[in-house]
């Protein structure tokens, strides 16, 4: 019951791992908090749903048109909303994206109409069952699935980051924007990317996660709480943290949901992890320098 | 322009809202030559580099091998071979000495010959680094990183290295060290303009001085015709 209701937990995790890894991408690279980033993601789950469900197209083309249409959202919103305010009024850009969250509810709302739409598991077959001593653990297919493709996506973003001249260039302007100049990084170029990454995480994480919460304009409002908090958890600046930070919450709001109350699983998720944070206020991995990114 | 001259600057001005940093200025730097710009603090000398590096907006005509470069961007400047290692070394703390020296290399990022051999070339001249490859650049000591700026300024091969302040907070003997190293520098075909408050230092190395003072230049000329103790009263501030 504890194994099953761990393994739970770090499924829902790995999501808002993700999420905050969205999130903390962006962040580190523009300083930028993304109040709008489920949204957009919110956005390509609906993509999703109109070119498997109403145009008939197939799973895996609908998925690749619904990732890709979240990286160009991704690039968009950096590019032609947040880059013309970013020297005049960069704490304008938070509240930015705050008016975009509205305004992509808004749209959905106008387009899509407020039903819950259903979109299928992309695997649908048998769980896995795992017996072990007295115990047995169900894993459904689609967690599997899940799992499996956070874990791809932390593995290739790690190793695009510490691996590759373009993420050394783009950790480079994260930390010092102007000597990442100086060696003849364009960071405009870099910004733009970080957000292309970060808004193609974004829909994946809202096409994973649609098959368990419906597709609607607010789909993503719990995924996207939970990713912030696992990225402040995190410290909010550390990869690895936001990883740490988004799989610990996933399993005590499991733990805490089968054990005292389901009604208070996010208020007590969140009470413990305020309660973390007062020991510990720079986050789990967080460094204690004051740091733009 | 005449030939000779590796970088040229006509009538630079810098200006901070309504603080003048940079009045008018011009200069210029000779093939292989050491030039530098001698000032106390707040002289404009800091603003002068980030100006020529295109980094903060100016005025007056910028002429690099025979390009203008008075309008190009920043991180365009070092495709063209001219290099600044910034005021207060500006390493990136969170990456490795290694990954700071590679980084120095991004204009020529498709030679990966070129880089392997650079980075040997900056282990020849500085072996601390050497010694410290994989270590997070933010943990070295001032003298180190003075070491590793420098370094990674000369990764990309620069025609023309620019450093604003090299001696800033070293040791005297780690500052003779650091001057050497950019003695060594120059003899393998690197020119070189230096920004220093210490002055006695700084010509040392230099076959020419500009000496700045409010924005200005208030002397220049050969460093062999300029009396020291005269340059050191009245114009440093000391
Ligand atoms: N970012 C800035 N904003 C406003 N004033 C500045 C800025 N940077 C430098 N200044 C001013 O410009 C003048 C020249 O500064 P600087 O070029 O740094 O001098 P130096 O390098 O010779 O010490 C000083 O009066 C300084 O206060
Ligand atoms: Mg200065």
């Amino acid at each position: 019951m504890v194994f099953q209701q761990i393994i739970a937990g770090i499924i829902t995790g790995s999501l808002y791992a993700i999420v905050a890894l969205g999130l903390v991408i962006a962040y580190k690279v523009t300083g930028v908090m993304n109040f709008a980033y489920g949204y957009m993601g919110m956005i390509s789950a609906y993509i999703f749903f109109t070119c498997f469900s109403m145009m008939g197209m197939n799973y895996i083309l609908s998925f690749f048109i619904a990732v890709t249409f979240g990286s160009f959202v991704g690039y968009a919103v950096e590019r032609g909303l947040l880059r013309p305010v970013r020297n005049i009024s960069p704490a304008s850009m938070v509240i930015i994206t705050l008016g975009l969250l509205l305004v992509l509810e808004g749209t959905a709302l106008q387009i899509w109409g407020n039903n819950y739409q259903q979109i299928p598991n992309l695997l649908n077959g048998l769980p896995f069952i795992l017996r072990f001593g007295g115990g047995i653990i169900v894993i459904p297919q689609q967690n599997i699935l899940i799992l499996g493709v956070v874990t791809a996506v932390i593995i290739a973003l790690i190793l695009y980051l510490n691996l590759t001249f373009q993420g050394k260039a783009m950790r480079a302007v994260a930390q010092n924007e102007e000597i990442a100049k100086l060696m003849g990084i364009n960071s405009s170029l870099m910004m733009s990317i970080s957000w292309i990454i970060s808004g193609s995480i974004g829909a994946l994480a809202a096409i994973l996660v649609a098959p368990q919460t419906f597709v609607y304009p607010d789909m993503m409002l719990s995924l996207q709480i939970m990713g912030f908090t696992a990225a402040v958890l995190g410290g909010f600046e550390s990869i690895p943290g936001s990883i740490i930070g988004g799989i610990s919450i996933g399993i005590i709001e499991n733990l805490v949901g089968t054990y005292i109350s389901t009604n208070l699983k996010t208020t007590f998720s969140l009470a413990i992890i305020v309660a973390i944070l007062i020991v510990k206020p720079e986050g789990l991995l967080g460094s204690t320098k004051a740091r733009r990114v | 322009m005449a030939t000779d001259h590796i970088l040229e600057v006509e009538n630079l001005t810098v200006k901070y809202g309504p603080i003048e940093a940079v009045r008018g200025t011009n200069f210029f730097v000779g093939n292989q030559e050491v030039v530098s710009i001698l000032g106390a603090n707040g002289a404009g000398k800091s603003s002068t580099l980030k100006a020529l590096a295109g980094l903060i907006p100016h005025e007056g005509k910028i002429t690099f091998l025979s390009k203008d470069i008075s309008r190009t961007e920043p991180y365009k400047i070092p495709y063209l071979g001219l290099t600044l290692c910034p005021e207060r070394r500006g390493i990136f703390p969170d990456l490795s000495v290694e990954d700071n020296l590679l980084l120095g290399a991004y204009a020529i990022r498709k030679n990966k010959n070129l880089i392997k051999e650079n980075i040997k070339k900056v282990y020849a001249l500085f072996q601390r680094l050497g010694e410290r490859k994989r270590q997070l650049a933010g943990t070295l000591s001032g003298g180190e990183q003075q070491m590793l700026a420098i370094g990674r300024a000369l990764m990309n091969e620069p025609k023309l290295l620019m450093l604003d302040e090299p001696s800033l907070g070293l040791s005297p003997k780690l500052v003779d060290f650091i001057f050497d190293s950019l003695k060594t520098i120059n003899k393998s075909g690197t020119a070189i303009l230096l920004v220093e408050q210490n002055a006695m230092i700084a010509m040392e190395i230099s076959s020419r001085i500009y000496v700045m003072q409010n924005g200005k230049f208030a002397i220049s000329g050969n460093t062999k015709d300029v009396d020291f103790q005269t340059l050191k009263m009245k114009y440093l501030g000391v």
